[in-house]
């Protein structure tokens, strides 16, 4: 799978994964279906960025980097707009964006030849 | 050269004396200086040796895939020096059968001149052995390049390779001595370095009994192949 | 009667080979191979040094091997694969064969020297890949063991001494510039301990891929030996070796491609062809595998239900 749309997926995946997680949170729990929309969306497109970025880079390092600051800035525009949460947001985003970066760079394929 | 055991009794004979002129000489001196024997007894057991070779039919027991004949003929010596002692005790052995002529006062002569060996009996053999080869193919040499007017070249590898000069004269000096250019130098040792290795691999070739055996003999003496 | 002195001079001159008038010039001995004697010698119209094999005698069958050997050389190139840059006759009538020199040492005397499990599996894997390049050729080596195997002070792998090796008369579609074995059956070609049954036996004809498969078996269980501090031999790893070093070739790995195929499959924590796995086994393999991204799933999720857990409280 080329590492853009492995990008793609891991972060929509995750952005499922991480919107369904306020369920935990009662006070949030009637706009869930908004929450993992939302959530989803921001996961995709950071996921694009992220694997845009593993295939010009090649470079796990330089890609974990990339990975922690989209998607903690994308996390930072949902806190800023709640104007709470910032850190309750911010980390787990963080670390969703480290396992996308680990996750595109480890399994995507580059547009050469097999560089596993 | 054939199998001293082959062929009929003249081819025989001179297969024999090849291998007796080859290889007297260093296991006199390695029953002499290796394992400490008489002058006596050291020569009864390399006539004794020669003579069984043939007699009781040792030499068709040789099998090269498991010995070098040299390392073979000292292994039966060793046998044959132990029995000798032990016959010694008994009775003073009435002269056997002489087929051999050893010049041992020669011998002893050139034993007397060799330094003092603290090397093992067997490395004194190896060495020995190589001395004889290799005196016996700069005779060759010699005479060889006397007989076609090359006697200078014989002159130029001596000094440079036989004589004990200390320190080692330089190609330049060497060129001065000989009234040659250093070039000439260079090309006329180097033939005579190859012509020295073609007349020590001549004498092997005549003095291993079997030819599949040579190649073994040799590589033992240049380098390379296992022992 | 000549002198000490003098018989050291002349065995020296002996054992050298001459090369005067040649492009090389000999500067020390390297070692002893099968043949004859391996020189460092330098190429003077090149200015390189090169590893000069010099057979020690000039007999006919010696020539007509070293020669074969330098064609089957010649016709293997792979950065695995020593390359050989000239063979001819020395002005003393000895055959020779100029080869690259490597600065290094036989995987023999290297072995202690190399790392962890994972580096010493991946040096194997370099010299089964150069015998796997060797089999795609038609050629056998017949001859692999540790000393045959050469690490460079870079790293590199390289397989040499190809004397003894074998070649295949139908070598696809690029004809080779020699065949056959240059052996009959009944004949013994190979290092005891390290050949295989078939090739101790003397059964020559039965000799192919699948006996170099056995050698590389030995090598890999030599080079995978756990070390004291190192975990045990992984089972996985214990099969390949025992799958490579089978009695009968029918049961081993087809070719040193296959081997080197299953080595690096378990070096990836992928499944391998020589071990079938329960589904605990291959939930553990995979565990392994993806370490990393599962470490970083948990860390999220205990990240996620630590942030709850605070805002709860």
């Amino acid at each position: 799978m080329s590492k853009v749309l492995l990008g793609f997926l891991v972060g929509g995946a995750l952005g499922v994964l991480d919107g369904m997680t306020s369920w935990f949170t009662p006070e949030v729990r009637p706009e869930i279906l908004q929450i993992i929309a939302g959530s989803t969306f921001k996961g995709l497109v950071a996921g694009l960025l992220i694997g845009l970025f593993a295939r010009r880079t090649n470079n796990m390092a330089l890609t974990l980097v990339f990975g922690v600051i989209v998607a903690g800035f994308f996390a930072y525009l949902v806190a800023a707009s709640m104007g709470k949460f910032y850190f309750e947001i911010m980390l787990p985003g963080a670390i969703v964006g480290l396992l996308t970066g680990y996750a595109t760079q480890r399994y995507g394929h580059g547009p050469s030849p097999r560089a596993a | 050269m054939a199998l001293a055991t082959e062929g009929g009794p003249e081819e025989r004979g001179a297969a024999m004396d090849a291998l007796a002129r080859a290889y007297w000489k260093p296991l006199y001196t390695y029953a002499r200086l290796g394992r400490r024997l008489s002058e006596e007894a050291a020569e009864d057991a390399v006539q004794d040796l020669f003579a069984s070779l043939v007699e009781k039919g040792w030499l068709a027991r040789w099998d090269p895939a498991r010995a070098r004949l040299r390392t073979y003929l000292r292994v039966l010596l060793d046998g044959l020096a132990a029995n000798t002692a032990r016959a010694a005790g008994r009775e003073k052995r009435g002269g056997g059968v002489r087929t051999l002529s050893i010049d041992a006062a020669e011998t002893e002569a050139e034993i007397a001149r060799l330094a003092p060996r603290t090397a093992s009996p067997e490395e004194i053999y190896e060495r020995e052995w190589r001395r004889w080869l290799f005196t016996r193919a700069v005779a060759r040499l010699e005479e060889d390049y006397t007989r076609s007017g090359r006697g200078a070249r014989f002159a130029l590898f001596s000094a440079a390779d036989l004589a004990d000069e200390d320190p080692r004269p330089t190609y330049a000096q060497l060129a001065e001595r000989f009234s040659l250019k250093v070039t000439d130098v260079t090309n006329h040792l180097s033939a005579a370095r190859r012509d020295f290795r073609r007349a020590v691999l001549a004498l092997l070739a005549q003095e291993t009994p079997r030819g599949d055996a040579l190649s073994g003999e040799a590589r033992a003496l240049f380098g390379g192949g296992k022992s | 009667m000549l002198s000490d002195a003098a018989l050291d001079r002349l065995q020296t001159s002996l054992g050298t080979p001459d090369t005067s008038g040649t492009r090389y010039r000999i500067l020390r001995k390297a070692g002893e191979g099968g043949m004859g004697t391996v020189w460092e010698a330098e190429d003077t119209v090149l200015s390189r040094r090169v590893a000069l094999k010099v057979l020690a005698v000039e007999d006919e069958g010696g020539a007509a091997r070293l020669l074969r050997e330098a064609r089957i050389v010649a016709g293997l190139e792979h950065p695995g694969i020593v390359p050989v840059h000239d063979a001819g006759t020395l002005p003393d009538g000895r055959v020779f064969a100029a080869l690259k020199f490597v600065d290094g040492a036989p995987l023999s005397a290297a072995l202690p020297m190399l790392g962890g499990p994972a580096e010493r599996l991946r040096v194997f894997l370099r010299a089964a890949e150069a015998v796997a390049f060797a089999h795609a050729r038609g050629v056998v080596h017949r001859d692999l063991k540790p000393e045959n195997v050469m690490l460079g002070a870079f790293g590199e792998v390289l397989v040499v001494d190809w004397g003894v090796a074998a070649v295949r008369g139908d070598s696809g579609s690029r004809a080779f510039p020699v065949s056959g074995s240059g052996t009959k059956d009944g004949t013994v070609v190979g290092t005891p301990g390290w050949m295989a049954p078939e090739q101790e036996r003397g059964e020559i004809s039965r000799v192919d891929a699948r006996s170099d498969v056995f050698a590389l078996g030995r090598l890999l269980s030599v080079l995978a030996e756990p070390r004291p501090g190192e975990p045990g031999l992984d089972r996985r790893l214990a099969a390949i070796v025992a799958k490579a070093t089978a009695q009968e070739p029918e049961t081993r790995y087809e070719n040193a491609a296959a081997l080197a195929g299953d080595v690096a499959r378990h070096l990836e924590g992928e499944p391998v062809s020589a071990y079938r796995e329960g589904p605990v086994e291959r939930l553990a393999r995979l565990a392994v595998r993806h370490r990393v991204a599962l470490l970083l799933l948990l860390a999220y999720l205990v990240t996620r239900a630590l942030v709850l857990f605070i805002r709860k409280n």
